[in-house]
């Protein structure tokens, strides 16, 4: 057997091909528009960002998906997969999210001898589902046997880790202030995961309507770094 | 569990008339009789005759639309949420719209007092080939304190199945106090939030510029983002500052939709 932290380690690697360094979700459109411009306004923004967006749709669907995993209901995840991409309604940022969702699947299919992990691929090559990072990370961690609250922790990373990756490049922030954000964030990653927990399944999904707007207006911008 | 209010009607083809039949109403919800702007198309009114929401109140409205039918559906004033101390208030709708029916549902703002809780859940269900336009905003009621947000949460989730599949799942939670709903992403600095979404067959290709169009002079007083939806159809946010900037981004959205559909501009004059 695997040690699960050491998998952990290479699925959220700024390296692992997911796609994810082509995406801000929104964030690109404050960053051209000036509100997102320095270390303590991209810091202040994910917060934000983590404790209102990632918790309710990231952190609690990798947790419905883990459990739906655990207790057998492989058709509980397929409904998952298509909720989740129902409930973006910015075009960019829910075919970002699905290319991803994609790429992952296919990466651990390829890396990972599970017959879910398959399953669910084949799903999104035959159209039946979309494919979502959460519940491929979900199925990923489950198959290498790690813990649940870890899996949401090591999800969160490293869509987290991405973003200040995105955000050294295109505000630019210095490559220690994207560091020091990151060890800066930990804490509220493992806040999140716990209380990940205690959420029920009708949060899923809350929306902020400002980051939406962002997330619909970056289709617009002049100029982009990021698909999304 | 009692209702608080109940709604149900159904608009019905009579040749080329669209017809309101079967209307039931009970408890604190009514309707007026149909007004016909037009002479083939009903406007229907529903009124809360109470007076306000109030901690513990359920409603549900139910809407169906057969096929062909034509029915714009509005309030006869804001929706007013006071303080729930207790209990939330909870308020249901579900439609229903059969291959060519036309439904706009066109709402005055919800207004949220103080220590208000109001949780809405809406699920439409349409044919292929059926338009929909909805409609809703959300706004802080006057409060003795005068700041804004002084109501403790609104939920809000709409799901729109198209065939049977699910093709869009809004849910936004306002909650003041806890999130610091002026701040980036939130409300950021606005005090109202609408949404218009618009799923159509007669859409066309051009929308997005079209629409930018509609938006453009309010871009001095509003934030907003329009985007396509999974089967193609429109979302559109605003925020705002006032509520009758988003209703009347609203009601211009649904007389260039209705262009589109043959059909006269909406009158909705209140009375």
């Amino acid at each position: 057997m695997i040690n699960p932290m050491l998998s952990f380690m290479q699925l959220c690697d700024s390296n692992f091909p997911s796609g994810a360094f082509s995406h801000s979700f929104g964030l690109e459109t404050y960053i051209y528009e000036g509100a997102i411009h320095d270390a303590a306004t991209f810091e202040a923004a994910m917060r934000i960002f983590m404790v209102n967006q990632m918790a309710y749709t990231d952190a609690l669907a990798c947790r419905l998906a883990y459990e739906a995993i655990e207790n057998g209901q492989f058709d509980g995840i397929i409904e998952l997969d298509h909720v989740l991409l129902a409930l973006s309604l910015s075009k960019e940022t829910r075919e970002g999210t699905r290319r991803i969702g994609e790429r992952m699947a296919k990466l651990c299919s390829d890396l990972y001898e599970s017959l879910l992990i398959d399953t669910y691929y084949q799903r999104i090559r035959q159209k039946e589902a979309k494919g979502h990072p959460s519940i491929v990370f979900a199925l990923a961690a489950h198959h290498l046997q790690a813990d649940k609250n870890d899996a949401i922790a090591a999800h969160l990373f490293s869509g987290v880790h991405s973003l200040i990756q995105n955000a050294v490049r295109a505000i630019p922030l210095g490559q220690t202030d994207g560091q020091r954000i990151l060890l800066a964030l930990q804490p509220i990653i493992q806040a999140i995961a716990d209380q990940t927990e205690t959420m029920t399944e009708d949060e899923l999904g809350m929306n902020m309507p400002g980051l939406e707007i962002a997330q619909m207006r970056h289709e617009q911008l002049p100029v982009r770094l990021f698909m999304s | 569990m009692s209702m608080t209010g109940t709604l149900r009607m159904k608009a019905v083809c009579r040749g080329d008339k669209t017809v309101v039949a079967d209307t039931y109403f009970d408890g604190a919800f009514k309707v007026a009789r149909p007004v016909y702007f037009q002479e083939n198309e009903p406007t229907v009114y529903s009124l809360h005759v109470g007076g306000g929401y109030v901690g513990g109140d359920r409603y549900h409205t139910d809407v169906v639309l057969e096929q062909g039918a034509k029915m714009t559906l509005t309030t006869q004033s804001a929706a007013k949420v006071y303080k729930t101390p207790n209990e939330p208030v909870y308020q249901s709708m579900a439609v229903s719209l059969a291959k060519g029916s036309v439904f706009l549902y066109v709402p005055d703002p919800l207004i949220a007092y103080e220590q208000a809780r109001f949780q809405q859940e809406t699920i439409i269900h349409m044919e292929k080939g059926a338009t929909l336009l909805y409609s809703d905003s959300i706004t802080p009621g006057w409060s003795k304190s005068g700041h804004p947000f002084q109501y403790e949460w609104i939920r809000s989730k709409l799901k729109i199945y198209e065939d049977g599949s699910l093709q869009m799942y809004d849910h936004l939670f306002l909650k003041p106090n806890h999130q610091q709903l002026f701040s980036l992403m939130q409300m950021e600095g606005y005090t109202h939030v609408g949404s218009l979404f618009i799923i159509s067959p007669m859409l066309g290709q051009d929308w997005q510029k079209e629409l930018e169009q509609i938006l453009a002079p309010y871009e001095d007083h509003i934030r907003s983002g329009f985007s396509e939806l999974k089967n193609s159809g429109c979302a559109i946010r605003i925020l705002a500052n006032a509520s009758h900037v988003i209703e009347e981004i609203i009601l211009q959205c649904a007389n260039w939709m209705r262009r589109k559909l043959d059909q006269e501009p909406v009158q909705l004059r209140k009375y």
